[in-house]
């Protein structure tokens, strides 16, 4: 997938929008996301809400900013940050094997969850491999075996952490 | 020889592997499976390094390795959540500190912390404390820093040295049992506010003995009261000598999630007895700045329940304590 | 005294010492290097070792995995985009960039040339004037301190691309992120949704693999790892190495670079990140050749690779005259030497006089063996990038996960790391800096907490930034600073316009 020039100054326009409704309503609700505990002389809500503030100005002016690109760009005029554009749209977002490889992280991060380090991370890692284009898969599965067990040994003896055994098991 | 002991090793841990998939705990060859001990604390710290030295040498009395986990955060508020929540097999462990066992649950609702959440195995250690000054400043027993600042509401500063610590929380009320007005300032460790003493940005802080050991040897600071007699300083009186109720001493315990079997309570129990005995461990903590000061886990608890109900009626009435 | 420091200084060079540091640097390069994998975490492991050894060796060795440590997150930053810790950050902006276009050697040598510079120049200012410089440090209180994070702030300006607005709202982000949990300031419990996990606040490490080592291994798998560094990298070549007349000519950088690094080191509380987000600011703005520092060059590897690694030497001279440990690292070391019986604090040079001269010795020796073994470990750093490229990124990935994990030991870390690396590939699309919001989550903290200190100090009074003339005159660098990189932008989109006008006609 490309962005186009013209796609990519709208979805500009878009994230800017979109942080400013966040920050905003972010702004509204944060006195009652803060809990102060113990008694204290200082307000704890001050700090955070001047960040907020900033950022809300930040946000206008970059909204401001990008809605002013779209109208130089509409005009056709070329300004360091369309140039950018132009550049940046010839890059190819591969969004399928992308997708599918945050798909097995967080199929990773379950499967540490159920069954554990040990038996999770050898097929994880030929799952990656793969992904990646691997040749020779058997002495690619060996290796993940071997790695996996070596890793785990080392984090048990040299970091003293024991990786997670699976709760299917325990 | 080696590769033996390293192959046993191995094998130990893969019976204990399948063991463990199985079977609940068994009191009688307990522990079968390495044991964590949490530390609320980050790396390093002196509470760090108790338990750290705690599981070495509990690891050869135990037979099973021992490995130290530092969830901090919030301070140790996290660690200390975690560990009253896991499962009470004996396999978990809390290195028990008056910090998280009798204040948080005093002064926050999180975690649904309250005084029993943890049982009491035994307390190994005693950490002392000192309320300390700049060596420059004229005052000589904190019976005139109180006299002076009685005098000069809002002049002098207290460096507290991490506002949900004990210590600090100690100090305070201190303060507030002597109808001081004092400014206060909040830093995040004890080596901090020691750093804003020295500098002049605060004027008295209240500290472990490991903060303010070197720094009173070497002149720099000037102790006006102890928590507990030390023999190093003779001449400084205690708290309690200066006629000041309350507190002020802090312990290091091993505790563990409630509900852990009695008979594992009690292998533990024995093994700490045993390790606070231990010549090498005694030398390591004192080093450390702790006070080797064994205490079975019955009596450690009923003490530990008086501490509770004396800070929880003086922190009510300074409005810090939320239950 | 005198031959007490001699027969110190002597005392280090017995081989009993030397294995160790060896040992320690060896362990210490590989900590490092590992993403999430500090070297603090080998030091409190092996703290319980130094027990049954003398000071001479245990203690040397912590110091070797110290340095070592902080050394080692510049190889993977370089080879592999991955920075394993915060302070490789800035080594990756520019490294990567160099490894790709071949110069991995150079870059490799860059930066361990400035690493062992940092920590020459470091060392030598503990060992000749610790005493005055533990003064100093002492005099900076929350004000002057308000006002240093606040010149530290203004590297979001350098680092944050092309757009600064995006740059301030990440580094914002990045301060509101930094609040949530449990103040260690206040107790106050901010913005955590009622959920226990964010008690504990967000952790760094999570963030950092996840909003800079992870979009680099998405971009990776995405692209079959086409654009992965391509040459073999030859080390004998002119690009595989530094050359004499480049090393020259930064020598002044690399000054400048460790003193900011020392200077900072020295303060309590700020660590070797901000030092190396200074340095990499700094020699931005004093770069002759602007195109070509953005683009990566030996500068932007020397300048944060020095400064780093100068923090080690000066954050214990806090710890060595005062007994204050100035961060986590110290922290530790600390007890190493409460573990042998020696105090740290101002009585230790008189009382232990061949032990400490015994590891400032240990100290010349780490950073002269440290360059021997890194240049020998080079060897084999650079089969990394021969080895195939699904092995590469499938095990980055368990690396990236196995870092994460260690820290706090909690499955929610991890969750926090994936959700992390997809905000940060959307954040590398769209040209929103990571850089800058890691910035802020780093510095937002300590900034937070010496303006309450001030506040309580003053009673809310503004003054007290006004009173102090260390204060006042940050400010005002503060200030130029700022003012400097309007200047730069300005020029630069000058030029920008320039070239386009002229590609037009």
């Amino acid at each position: 997938m490309n962005i186009s020039v013209k796609h990519r100054i709208i979805l500009e326009i878009c994230i800017s929008c979109f942080l400013l409704v966040c920050y905003f309503l972010f702004s509204v609700f944060q006195a009652d996301m803060i809990e102060q505990t113990l008694a204290m002389a200082l307000d704890q809500t001050l700090f955070p809400r001047a960040i907020t503030i900033t950022v809300i100005i930040m946000c206008f002016l970059l909204f401001y900013d990008s809605i002013k690109l779209y109208i130089k760009y509409k005009k056709g005029i070329i300004t360091p940050e369309i140039h950018e554009y132009y550049e940046c749209s010839e890059e190819k977002i591969p969004v399928a094997r992308i997708l599918i490889y945050i798909g097995i992280l967080f199929v990773y991060l379950i499967a540490l969850y159920y069954v554990g380090f040990m038996y999770s991370t050898p097929v994880i890692t030929l799952c990656i491999a793969g992904l990646l284009g691997i040749k020779r898969i058997f002495l690619a599965a060996v290796s993940a075996i071997l790695f996996t067990i070596a890793l785990y040994y080392a984090s048990f003896y040299g970091l003293q952490i024991m990786l997670p055994s699976g709760i299917l098991f325990y | 020889m080696n590769m033996k002991k390293l192959l046993g090793s191995v094998m130990s841990l893969v019976m204990a592997a399948a063991f463990a998939a199985g079977s609940c705990a068994y009191a009688a060859d307990y522990p079968v499976k390495p044991i964590t001990v949490i530390s609320p604390y980050g790396a390093g710290g002196d509470s760090d390094i108790a338990a750290r030295v705690w599981a070495e040498f509990a690891k050869q009395e135990l037979g099973q390795p021992v490995l130290v986990v530092n969830k901090t955060g919030g301070g140790g508020l996290t660690g200390t959540m975690f560990a009253s929540k896991a499962r009470p097999d004996g396999y978990t462990l809390f290195l028990g500190q008056l910090g998280p066992c009798v204040m948080l649950p005093i002064t926050t609702k999180a975690g649904g912390l309250n005084k029993d959440s943890f049982d009491m195995i035994a307390r190994f250690a005693t950490s002392n404390t000192g309320a300390v000054v700049n060596a420059d400043t004229p005052w000589k027993t904190l019976k005139d820093f109180e006299k002076d600042a009685a005098a000069n509401p809002q002049k002098y500063t207290f460096s507290s040295p991490s506002a949900t610590s004990w210590v600090a929380l100690a100090f305070k009320s201190w303060i507030y049992n002597n109808k001081l007005q004092m400014k206060n300032v909040e830093y995040v460790s004890g080596a901090e506010a020691a750093t804003a003493v020295l500098g002049k940005h605060g004027d008295i802080t209240f500290l472990f003995r490991a903060n303010f050991d070197a720094l009173v040897k070497g002149g720099k600071l000037k102790l006006l009261a102890v928590g507990d007699k030390m023999e190093e300083y003779p001449d400084v009186p205690t708290f309690a000598e200066l006629g000041y109720e309350g507190n002020y001493m802090a312990w290091a315990a091993i505790a563990a999630p409630k509900g852990v079997p009695d008979d594992i309570k009690a292998k533990l129990q024995a093994v700490t007895e045993k390790i606070a005995n231990n010549p090498e461990f005694i030398k390591a903590l004192e080093n450390v700045g702790y006070t080797i000061n064994y205490l079975d886990g019955a009596a450690f608890k009923q003490e530990v329940d008086k501490q509770y109900v004396e800070m929880q009626t003086l922190l009510k009435a300074m409005n810090l304590a939320v239950q | 005294m005198i031959e007490n420091v001699i027969v110190g200084l002597i005392s280090i060079l017995n081989p009993a010492s030397i294995i160790a540091i060896a040992f320690g640097l060896v362990v210490g390069l590989l900590f490092g290097a590992i993403p999430g994998i500090s070297g603090i975490m080998a030091i409190s492991i092996l703290l319980p070792l130094t027990f049954y050894v003398s000071p001479l060796v245990g203690i040397p060795m912590l110091l070797g995995i110290y340095k070592a440590g902080i050394y080692g997150g510049s190889i993977t930053a370089i080879l592999l985009n991955t920075p394993g810790a915060p302070p490789a950050i800035c080594t990756a902006m520019s490294g990567f960039p160099m490894a790709k276009r071949g110069q991995a050697g150079k870059a490799l040598n860059a930066a361990l040339v400035g690493s062992v510079y940092g920590d020459m120049f470091s060392n030598l200012l503990l060992i000749l004037v610790a005493a005055p410089i533990s003064y100093i440090a002492l005099k900076i209180g929350p004000a002057e301190q308000f006002c240093l994070l606040l010149l530290a702030l203004t590297v979001v300006g350098s680092i944050s691309g092309n757009s600064i607005l995006k740059g301030m709202i990440c580094a914002g982000f990045g301060i509101l992120l930094s609040m949530v949990g449990v103040s260690g300031v206040s107790g106050a419990i901010r913005f955590t949704f009622g959920s226990d996990y964010l008690l504990a606040g967000i952790q760094l490490i999570p963030m950092v693999i996840g909003l800079l080592c992870l979009p680099e291994i998405i971009h990776q798998v995405g692209t079959c790892a086409k654009n992965y560094i391509e040459q073999k990298i030859d080390l004998k070549s002119e690009d595989g190495r530094l050359t004499w007349k480049e090393f020259k000519q930064n020598f002044y950088l690399l000054f400048r670079s460790s003193v900011i690094g020392s200077v900072i080191g020295a303060m309590p509380g700020l660590g070797a990140s901000p030092a190396a987000f200074m340095a990499y600011s700094d020699a931005q703005r004093h770069s002759k050749d602007q195109d070509a520092f953005a683009k990566g060059n030996v500068e932007g590897v020397l300048a944060p690779e020095s400064a780093n690694n100068a923090t080690t030497g000066s954050a214990m001279i806090p710890l060595l005259t005062l007994g204050i440990p100035g961060d986590d690292v110290t922290a530790v070391l600390m007890g190493a030497f409460l573990i042998q019986g020696l105090t740290p604090g101002p009585n230790i040079f008189f009382e232990h006089t061949q032990v400490v001269y015994g590891i400032f010795g240990s100290l010349i020796i780490c950073d002269i063996l440290l360059y021997v073994i890194a240049k020998f470990g080079f060897r084999l750093w650079i089969r990394i990038v021969d080895l195939p490229r699904s092995l590469i990124f499938s095990s980055v990935t368990i690396f990236a996960f196995l870092g994460t994990y260690s820290i706090n030991q909690s499955l929610f870390d991890i969750f926090c790391l994936i959700c992390f690396g997809i905000m940060g590939y959307l954040m590398r699309i769209f040209h929103f800096s990571a850089g800058a919001m890691i910035i802020g989550f780093i510095l937002g903290p300590i900034l937070e907490k010496a303006y309450d200190q001030s506040m309580s100090l003053s009673g809310g009074s503004y003054m007290i930034f006004f009173e102090s003339p260390v204060a006042v005159i940050l400010m005002i660098m503060t200030a130029a600073s700022i003012f400097s990189i309007y200047r730069m932008r300005v020029r630069k989109n000058k030029k920008l316009m320039e070239k386009l006008g002229s590609l037009e006609q």
